[in-house]
């Protein structure tokens, strides 16, 4: 390569990485004093487990930052020790004594004994039978989602805990919904008529099939619902008139409206998309779920109400980004040091390589909606790191093994990146391959860590077989002193 | 290492590693994994206040300082504490969550209760901004199966890229990779059962999944050389010279990566925080699992693989052996 063409390319690709850096990495207060510029970083979302605001951004509209948002569910009838302090403090004493003989305390909670029967001080059988089927319906409900690090848990004995590393509370109140799918229709859900199930003597299944949440190209999320050929009969029976009068098709789960679509015209389709101005991922997700385990009849008669959602800012502890960061920082530092040492100024071949390499990977990770940054992707991204550092080193023993030979250093590149090429594309390739297909099976948090790992090994390879070699050319193109540029020795023959 | 040679005492890898397994799974199907991380079972207190007044960091501070001195003086040992946010009857709230693994017996809930209420109470400063200071013990079962299936997802993943491998490098290759794989998927995760290593409820199947990717890196080093070494030999060597070959530079090469490897894990679980510790740490019997497969078993199983495949290759081979001769009788 001539010494002007070189000198293009290096400029436009200092430029460039110079270019990614900034937008990957800087954030800064604007000089209005009010707005902040954000970095890819800073908007990258965060796993649940980390929590740090990184950067200038305290409040960040509603982006999710990490952490996570916990509700508690209590049965009805059930109210916690909190609730029932704070309704005594404005009674009177009358009242208080009432109240009181109402409510007994089991545990740390307090049961309304009109409503539960209580004996011994534990209420009986059935309230245990019928909430452990909510435990275990919650439990469904909430593995269906498919989220990283969602824990259910009992609270108190007698209420359930769900944790969710996304905050939507309307999504919370829908999956508390407890009782039978049906659909109705007519102007209002409580003069609408059920036209699914018909009869006493068929199931909601002979109708619906089942449901489920689509996202759309413009980001728009739907619930999908799949009816059967009876279904879609009597949907159409139900809206023929529809053009005419215009009434609502109501989805409802129990006596609580899940869905609800307005309806202008004759439905006559086998299923049905239905979203709304206000749906999120997560709320389109939640009302299928929501209906989807619906179908399989009323699972507990109990009845649920949702307390104070809380939001948890890191469940690894307080800056464990912040200490993420630090160790890669360490890391990265080691590395350059190992490659300026013993390669001397072909240390910046790999890293003008590295920091394509990561900057690729932030993007990657801030644009895919799947991806978050959490410790399974760091430790993804470092596993390839080290993939590309060793591969790196491999070129340059090779090159080095050439040039000890006798060969000048275009022909030790060439040579040395002949004998290793197939080598590590093989390599390259296995892990790209492992890392996407067990994405393709697996359920997070192992899905993110599979496709990061995937979609790294394929940059590391472009990275060291071409990213690497284009790079080598360019910034050696100067040097006269080849072999102290890249710190290769040749070997010393002896004199006769 | 140059003397050591694995691949003549296959019974007894075979054996160490199946008593093992063997031991991990039957401790896997009768105790399970230790999920202490977990805190499956935990007791928490809570110290809920209204954030609407003030909410300096100092008082923040004050506050946080009272529950440890509480709980310091009643004899208990917090093992993690969480801040949240929320919005309580309309009004915003802020809480700090104790967690507890012992029991804490219902008197001395309630002591620690009035501790620090009469603490509170003492601070004129603190109970003047904080008028509506809440306190509450809770009891938290943490349900199992949540989002933690397994679904053959290594399986599958490994089974794709050995298919690679078997194209590239031969079914031979292929074969001894894909048992050493899973080799190291369940000697991870029995090594994980045997020691009771503390462990969150879905990391397990992430830890089997890095030592299935990582055994095929190593296997792969083992590959690529035994490829170079077909190539560069003018005859046909046998499968225990090949293997024995090779082994004399991959078992540098093997260490040196896992080398590396445990050096990331063991400074990114020793500088970052209590919970990625617990997380990254364990990955460490992730790494040991390829390094003996790779070093020990995978040798001395491929010595065996690779002597019935090229006496496959052999057989299936025709020969030319001259025209028949005609004998006179």
């Amino acid at each position: 390569m001539s010494k002007v063409k070189s000198a293009i390319c290096l400029t436009l690709m200092s430029l460039l990485i110079a270019a990614l850096c900034f937008i990957c990495f800087v954030s800064f207060d604007l000089p209005n004093g009010t707005d902040t510029y954000n970095s890819i970083l800073t908007m990258t979302e965060k796993d649940a487990d980390l929590g740090m605001r990184y950067g200038g951004a305290e409040d960040m509209s509603g982006r999710y930052l990490g952490g996570g948002y916990t509700a508690v569910y209590y049965p009805e009838g059930v109210i916690s020790a909190e609730e029932h302090d704070t309704s005594l403090l404005n009674m009177t004493d009358d009242e208080k004594a009432e109240y009181e003989e109402q409510y007994e305390k089991v545990g740390n909670l307090y049961f309304d004994t009109e409503k539960i029967k209580l004996k011994d001080g534990k209420p009986d059988e059935d309230f245990e039978t019928q909430f452990q089927s909510a435990v275990d319906l919650f439990t469904e409900r909430y593995t269906s989602l498919h989220l990283e690090d969602v824990r259910v848990s009992v609270f108190d004995g007698y209420a359930v805990r769900v944790f969710v590393p996304q905050s939507d509370t309307a999504a919370f109140t829908t999956l508390s919904y407890t009782g039978e799918f049906t659909v109705k229709y007519g102007s209002d859900s409580s003069s609408a008529t059920t036209i699914m199930p018909a009869r006493a003597t068929e199931t909601i299944k002979d109708y619906v099939k089942g449901a489920y949440s689509r996202a759309g190209a413009d980001g728009t999320s739907y619930v999908v619902i799949d009816f059967t050929k009876k279904g879609r009969e009597a949907l159409a029976k139900a809206t023929d008139g529809a053009a005419d009068a215009s009434a609502t098709a109501f989805f409802r789960v129990g006596e609580n409206d899940a869905l609800q679509l307005s309806v202008s015209e004759k439905i006559d389709q086998d299923s049905l998309y239905i979203s709304n101005s206000s749906f999120t991922d997560i709320s389109a997700k939640s009302s299928a779920v929501l209906i989807d385990t619906a179908l399989n009849g009323t699972r507990t008669e109990l009845s649920f109400t949702v307390g104070d959602t809380m939001n948890y800012h890191a469940m690894y502890g307080e800056n464990s980004l912040m200490w993420l960061y630090i160790v890669y920082g360490v890391l990265a530092l080691a590395m350059l040091v190992f490659f300026f040492v013993r390669y001397h100024l072909l240390g910046f071949v790999h890293l003008y390589t590295y920091l394509l390499f990561l900057c690729a990977t932030v993007l990657c990770v801030w644009a895919i909606p799947f991806l978050t940054l959490s410790v399974e992707t760091f430790v993804a991204f470092l596993f390839t790191s080290v993939l590309l550092s060793v591969s790196d080193v491999v070129t340059f023993e090779k090159a080095k093994e050439e040039y000890a030979t006798g060969k000048t250093m275009v022909s030790s590149v060439k040579t040395g990146y002949s004998k290793c090429f197939w080598n590590l594309f093989d390599l390259h390739i296995v892990v790209a391959l492992a890392g996407f297909f067990t994405f393709f099976v697996a359920l997070s948090p192992l899905s993110s860590f599979g496709f990061l790992v995937g979609l790294t090994a394929v940059f590391s390879g472009l990275g060291t077989l071409l990213v690497n070699r284009f790079n080598w050319a360019i910034l050696m193109a100067y040097t006269p002193k080849k072999g102290a540029f890249c710190n290769f020795k040749r070997e010393e023959t002896e004199d006769e | 290492m140059n003397k050591f040679q694995p691949w003549k005492r296959l019974p007894i890898w075979l054996a160490v590693s199946a008593v093992v397994i063997i031991a991990g799974i039957i401790l896997m199907a009768l105790l399970g994994f230790n999920t202490v991380s977990d805190r499956p079972e935990n007791t928490q207190f809570e110290v809920k206040y209204n954030v609407v007044v003030e909410n300096s960091e100092e008082l923040q501070d004050k506050l946080e300082g009272y529950c440890e001195d509480v709980f310091e003086s009643n004899g208990l040992s917090v093992c993690d504490m969480k801040k949240a946010t929320g919005v309580s009857g309309g009004a915003d709230m802020a809480s700090f969550n104790y967690t507890f693994t012992e029991e804490i017996s219902a008197e001395k809930q309630e002591k620690v209760k009035t501790d620090l209420a009469a603490k509170i109470a003492a601070d004129t400063g603190l109970s003047a901004e904080h008028a509506e200071i809440y306190t509450a013990w809770h009891s938290e079962s943490l349900v199992s199966g949540t989002g933690h299936l397994w679904r053959g997802a290594i399986a599958v993943g490994v089974v794709v890229a050995l298919v690679y491998v078997g194209f590239r490098f031969g079914v031979g290759c292929a074969l001894t990779g894909l048992v050493l794989s899973v080799h190291d998927a369940l000697f991870t995760l029995a090594l994980l059962a045997i020691a009771r290593i503390p462990v969150y409820g879905a990391a397990p199947v992430w830890y089997a999944a890095f030592a299935a990717l990582l055994s095929l890196v190593f296997w792969l080093v083992h590959c690529i050389k035994l490829r170079s070494l077909k190539k560069e030999s003018q005859t046909p060597l046998d499968a225990e010279t090949s293997v024995a070959t090779v082994y004399q530079s991959a078992w540098k090469w093997t260490l040196v990566l896992a080398g590396i490897v445990v050096v990331v894990l063991a400074l990114t679980g020793g500088l970052a925080t209590a919970g990625v510790r617990a997380l990254a740490l364990p990955l460490l019997i992730g790494v040991v699992a390829p390094v003996y497969s790779s070093l020990i078993v995978g040798p001395a199983i491929h010595v065996h693989v690779k002597r019935a495949f090229d006496k496959l290759s052999r057989g299936n081979k025709f020969k030319y052996v001259g025209k028949e001769k005609k004998t006179d009788k």
